[in-house]
């Protein structure tokens, strides 16, 4: 009969060394993993992104202000107006959103270069302390091309999660400010011109 | 004798022990030692996945799913396994990309490579010779904003595991990792170190026991070390390794069908002195033809509400202004404060066209105004007015959505002063072509107003 005793002292020393090498690779790897979180957080849900027209205050939200969101005519060299509009994280997933403005169905009638010419920059603001006053204003995006918007998207700023209100307050609602322009230098080969294009706003989910 | 190398314990039946009760404990043991073995090996083989798929050597990337915009097909708590690019075998032309329309691939963040997304592919493009790939989560509305480069693709789903990435994920959070990894560590170290102080107290016992009698049978004692660190193994591996990934959420929003129309022709209008005496719209829409040439919006010293426009006509014609707007002049806020001037107001040729809010016995002005309206009203913080003429075009356009250019509205009892034009209009939404009125015309004696209604304005 053979004595097995001393195989098993050493399998009980390999198992503790084992043990003591998967907790330093562990806790190398837990406090190195960069995507290691406090939260175990998992979003379910859905993204819902609301724009609205208003100026002073954000009216009704919806998915879309449809057609024709702005009708402008008469427009002349240099002509330059704001256009104000709102938008809203309304998601039912817990979730911030990374906004990014972008045009889309650009169409020019006449001079198809007025898409060239006439140019539009995003700024948006939101009230960042939920105190009712627009505290903090992101970046401006653009001022760039009619065209320029269509072949790519700008970032406008970022909503925090749902706060259950429409009333403009919150960093969860942004005051955006379109600012439209012309340059006071063109001729009239640009007149009796026109661009039709829609705006579309997408939020996605802050990582 | 060595029995089973897990049997906690070792009994004996002496001989004269109940045959059926020993034949139920054979086969006991007999069941026992087959869960052990099933359970060993179902260990093993779900180790060598979790190897198979947690080691990028084996060209595969493990990633928990942290949102859910890729529901139905993977679930935010889903762990999915995903092929590295350099794996696929894509029935596809390389020219035309490795991966195709419906794949679902796992892609790093231009902007932040730790931030891994999975969605699917909807469309492919080449630009600069660089396939592109548009992708979209399957439960968002509208497909993502920036498209993939290869270079940025780590690979394509090729097996989900539901529920399994919420039980790694607990892993790498500091309770989990404590619950699941460092405790039961620390338990092996434990009683693996209880199991060898026994064992070399057994050594020394049996040495004696074996002295005394040479067929001494040892008793085994617990072994849960190598089984546990088993069950430690996927946990060990899952933090090692997995990674996060996000099925991000969005949503567009539309503004849809803006238009902007430019006027039928770009005028420069030159006053002209040739008077006309009959009014003759014009055909076509000339900006600026009509120009908002003084504005009055402190109104006067004791009377904030004494407000008024001035319009001046550009053209050697006289223009009806019939149905013609003024917006953001009337009361309240908002897009709807327009002015309307009523039928039958028609502007002289050069000439000026006075809308005031005041009646002249009210007003400081000393001349009448061609139309008065108790709607006039504006914002002393500032505003955009902008005149329209009757088929909607845009004529011309005052200030900025912003502080008045010019004017003056000192505190107290101070005259006031209006924001003019110059001389040549110019682009009405830029300052350098207003001024703050200097001098007096058609004001009452005694007001000290700065303001010139219905007269030429102070230079420039």
């Amino acid at each position: 009969m053979g004595f097995p005793l001393n195989s098993r002292i050493a399998l009980s020393i390999a198992s503790i060394a084992a043990a003591a090498a998967l907790i330093v690779g562990a806790t190398f790897a837990f406090f190195s993993d960069t995507s290691t979180s406090e939260e175990n957080t998992f979003s379910t849900g859905s993204a819902d992104l609301q724009i609205a027209p208003d100026e002073e205050s954000p009216g009704t939200y919806a998915n879309d202000i449809s057609a024709p969101a702005i009708n402008e005519t008469g427009l002349f060299p240099g002509f330059e107006k704001d256009y104000v509009f709102w938008l809203k994280n309304n998601s039912s997933a817990l979730i911030g959103l990374d906004l990014t403005a972008e045009f889309d169905n650009v169409v020019t009638i006449e001079n198809a270069d007025i898409a060239n010419q006439m140019t539009v920059a995003f700024t948006c603001r939101t009230d960042s302390d939920d105190d009712g006053t627009l505290d903090t204003t992101f970046p401006t995006s653009g001022p760039s091309s009619i065209n320029a918007w269509d072949a790519g998207s700008g970032v406008l700023g970022s909503l925090a999660p749902d706060d259950g209100d429409e009333d403009g307050s919150g960093p969860d609602e942004a005051e955006c400010t379109a600012h439209v322009a012309l340059p006071s230098s063109l001729d009239n080969t640009y007149a009796n011109s026109s661009v039709k294009f829609d705006g579309v706003f997408t939020g996605t989910q802050t990582p | 004798m060595q029995t089973g190398r897990v049997a906690p314990v070792l009994i004996r039946f002496p001989p004269n022990c109940n045959q059926d009760l020993y034949q139920i404990f054979v086969k006991m043991k007999t069941f026992f030692k087959f869960v052990n073995y099933t359970l060993v090996t179902l260990l093993v083989i779900i180790a060598a996945i979790l190897t198979y798929v947690a080691i990028p050597i084996f060209g595969n990337k493990a990633l928990i799913v942290r949102s859910g915009s890729m529901e139905p097909t993977v679930k935010a708590g889903d762990l999915i396994v995903v092929n590295l690019a350099k794996g696929i075998n894509s029935p596809l032309p390389k020219d035309i990309g490795k991966y195709k329309e419906g794949d679902i691939i796992a892609f790093k963040g231009d902007k932040n490579a730790n931030v891994v997304t999975t969605h699917r592919v909807v469309s492919k493009r080449v630009t600069n010779s660089k396939i592109l790939y548009q992708t979209q989560g399957d439960a968002n509305n509208s497909p993502d904003t920036q498209l993939v480069s290869e270079d940025l693709i780590i690979g394509k789903s090729v097996l989900t595991i539901p529920k399994a990435g919420e039980l790694f994920a607990f892993a790498k959070t500091k309770q989990g990792f404590a619950l699941l990894v460092l405790i039961p560590a620390l338990l092996v170290i434990g009683i693996e170190s209880i199991n060898l102080v026994k064992e070399i107290i057994k050594i020394m016992r049996a040495r004696r026991m074996l002295l005394e009698d040479p067929q001494f049978e040892v008793e085994k004692g617990a072994l849960l070390g190598p089984i546990s660190l088993r069950v430690l193994f996927p946990f060990v591996l899952g933090i090692m390794f997995f990674h996060n990934s996000y099925a991000f959420f969005s949503d567009s929003a539309s503004s849809l069908t803006n238009t902007f129309i430019t006027a039928q022709i770009f005028s420069s209008p030159t006053p002209t002195p040739t008077p006309s005496p009959s009014p003759s719209p014009s055909p076509v829409v000339q900006v600026r033809s009509v120009v908002i040439n003084e504005i009055m919006w402190a109104g006067s010293q004791g009377n904030s509400a004494d407000e008024w426009i001035e319009l001046r006509n550009m053209t050697g014609n006289a223009i009806d202004l019939s149905s013609w707007v003024v917006e953001n002049l009337g009361e309240g806020s908002g897009p709807a404060r327009i002015i309307t001037i009523p039928l039958g107001h028609i502007i002289s040729a050069n000439g000026l066209f006075l809308i005031s809010n005041d009646i002249e016995s009210t007003s400081i002005i000393s001349v009448t105004p061609d139309f008065q309206t108790s709607g006039v009203s504006l914002q002393n913080n500032g505003e955009q007015l902008t005149l329209k003429n009757n088929l909607g075009n845009t004529i011309d356009i005052a200030n900025i959505n912003g502080a008045w250019f010019f004017g003056d509205d000192p505190p107290g009892q101070t005259p006031k002063k209006s924001m003019e034009r110059n001389s040549v209009p110019g682009d009405g939404t830029v300052s350098t072509n207003w001024h703050t009125a200097t001098t007096q015309t058609n004001i009452d004696v005694g007001a000290g107003e700065s303001a010139t209604p219905k007269a030429v304005n102070s230079a420039p």
